[in-house]
């Protein structure tokens, strides 16, 4: 008799983790196998060494643990901290490099309808992807901000109509940077099941770069779901999301990108007083760019 | 401290509460030190490398998702500490125990030479250093999932959420573990220091303390 085959059965009745099928089988075996139960007896024994052998921590380990929690703290405070006022632009800019630039092609008619044509069905439940691009901001003589007539950008064939609806939205998160801390400072959940709006400022994207998991030519193309290529890249960005932990759920996202004055995005909440109740997660840390995207996250239920 | 305590706890040592944080600490270090302890065998390296976990976990609390329970990413977070630290301490001088494997073949097992000095020696009790020393002779994941189990006490559920891996797999591997260190413990030939309790506690256990 091959008693191997029992070894599993072994540690499972130590654990309590047999099935009574299992430990019926085992028990039945046990009566006839002396070499078994000198088995069971010394592992057995030798987990009672193991249990215990639990050591006491140093005792001065909390307080190492805590006064270096106290002084990262600290030190990290003291760090660089890049006026938000100087890098609105260059965060729209940059925002725009991430994702955007990742999905030129989606500004063309031609192609939007490829997607709406070809993207799987829950897509076309929830609505075509979009994009939409501001008019760009203009300094006047004293430095003051216009967008001009608020319109976006004739060029881009865009109804403004479209820019500033922004669909509503249970919640609204703003994923910043703490300036206390320099640390992101992301909500403390996003939702899997609603749809969740995401805005992120310069600091959250430079907090974001230092991230291992931002490897932005490093897509994963979407090989279970053969769709148009433009299709693949517009969701390539889902990986990007997952990788940075902002959501966690099964299959089916779907992203929007929109660069909006981020007055126009601050109107549309103001407009839908009382869904966006709660808007601005963290207002004091969160400082408005003068242009900002918004990366816009549907999750398929 | 009850789930919704600690969530509670988390949710303040997110925000930045630096007291909210110990709580946390003085809830886990314990079974954390003792996982470093058991895959270093250094009690100091495990201090080190405790602490090197907590501070991970507070520099990135800001993407601890609800979903997965704290302790289960905090052993995370602390066996690939243990894992990067073995990793890089291979070079140092190591003793070797020869065991014989299952198909009867003797095998050389080396470890990190980490044995207590003479004062802690003479303190410890013989059973515990040589039971120290056989964890050590186990590959890195056998005595990490063995003190999960076996000193942690933790469910096969949360063995698997900690290392990834299905619940059969924490079933299976932890049934080589066991037989792994019983071999280890009969090759080294200190079935003697067993026997002789055996029969002071009549077969039927050992007398440890």
């Amino acid at each position: 008799m091959n008693c191997d085959e029992y070894l599993p059965l072994l540690s499972g009745h130590l654990d309590g983790m047999n099935s009574a099928i299992e430990e019926r089988r085992l028990q039945e075996h046990l009566k006839t196998c002396e070499s078994c139960r000198a088995l069971l007896t010394q592992m057995e024994q030798n987990d009672t060494l193991l249990k215990d052998s639990v050591a006491t921590p140093p005792a001065d380990l909390t307080e190492r643990i805590m006064r270096q929690v106290r002084k990262e703290k600290q030190s990290s405070a003291k760090k660089r901290w890049i006026p938000i006022a100087l890098s609105g632009v260059a965060a729209a800019a940059l925002l725009s490099l991430v994702f955007l630039g990742n999905l030129p092609v989606l500004n063309t008619t031609k192609d939007a309808a490829a997607v709406e044509e070809n993207a799987p069905e829950y897509v076309q439940n929830v609505g075509k992807p979009e994009t939409f691009t501001s008019a760009k901001p203009q300094k006047d003589a004293n430095g003051a901000v216009s967008y001009g007539a608020g319109a976006p950008s004739e060029a881009e064939g865009v109804d403004e109509a479209k820019v500033t609806h922004i669909p509503a939205f249970p919640e609204v998160f703003v994923d910043s940077v703490d300036p206390d801390t320099d640390k992101r400072n992301p909500p403390t959940r996003y939702t899997a099941s609603a749809p969740v709006l995401i805005v992120w400022n310069a600091e959250t994207l430079d907090a974001l770069a230092s991230f291992e998991a931002i490897a932005l030519d490093e897509f994963t193309p979407l090989t279970a779901n053969p769709v148009p290529s433009l299709y693949a890249r517009y969701q390539a960005i889902v990986p990007l999301v997952r990788d940075l932990d902002l959501i966690s759920a099964g299959e089916g996202y779907e992203i929007t990108v929109y660069t909006v004055p981020y007055e126009t995005l601050m109107a549309a909440f103001n407009e839908s007083a009382g869904v966006y109740e709660n808007a601005i997660y963290y207002p004091a840390q969160f400082t408005a760019p003068e242009e900002c995207s918004v990366v816009l996250i549907r999750v398929d239920e | 401290m009850s789930d919704i305590d600690e969530k509670k706890v988390i949710k303040r040592a997110v925000k930045g509460d630096a007291d909210a944080f110990e709580q946390l600490v003085l809830t886990y270090q314990t079974p954390i030190y003792n996982l470093c302890l058991r895959m270093t065998g250094n009690p100091e390296d495990a201090a080190d490398l405790s602490q090197e976990a907590f501070i991970k976990a507070w520099n990135n609390l800001g993407n601890f998702q609800f979903e997965s329970a704290f302790s289960t990413w905090l052993y995370r977070l602390a066996s690939n500490a243990c894992l990067d630290f073995l990793r890089g301490v291979k070079r140092r001088p190591q003793v070797s125990l020869t065991v014989e494997d299952s198909d009867g073949e003797t095998q050389t097992m080396d470890f990190p030479d980490s044995a207590p000095g003479p004062e802690e020696a003479a303190i410890a009790k013989e059973e515990n250093e040589i039971l120290a020393r056989a964890m050590l002779a186990l590959d890195e994941q056998q005595r990490q999932i063995l003190t999960l189990r076996a000193i942690n006490d933790l469910s096969y559920a949360e063995i698997a959420a900690i290392l990834q891996i299905r619940e059969g797999t924490v079933k299976s591997r932890l049934a080589r573990s066991r037989d792994a260190l019983r071999k280890i413990l009969l090759e080294s030939g200190n079935e003697s220091v067993f026997s002789a309790s055996n029969k002071q506690k009549g077969g039927c256990g050992i007398e440890l303390r």
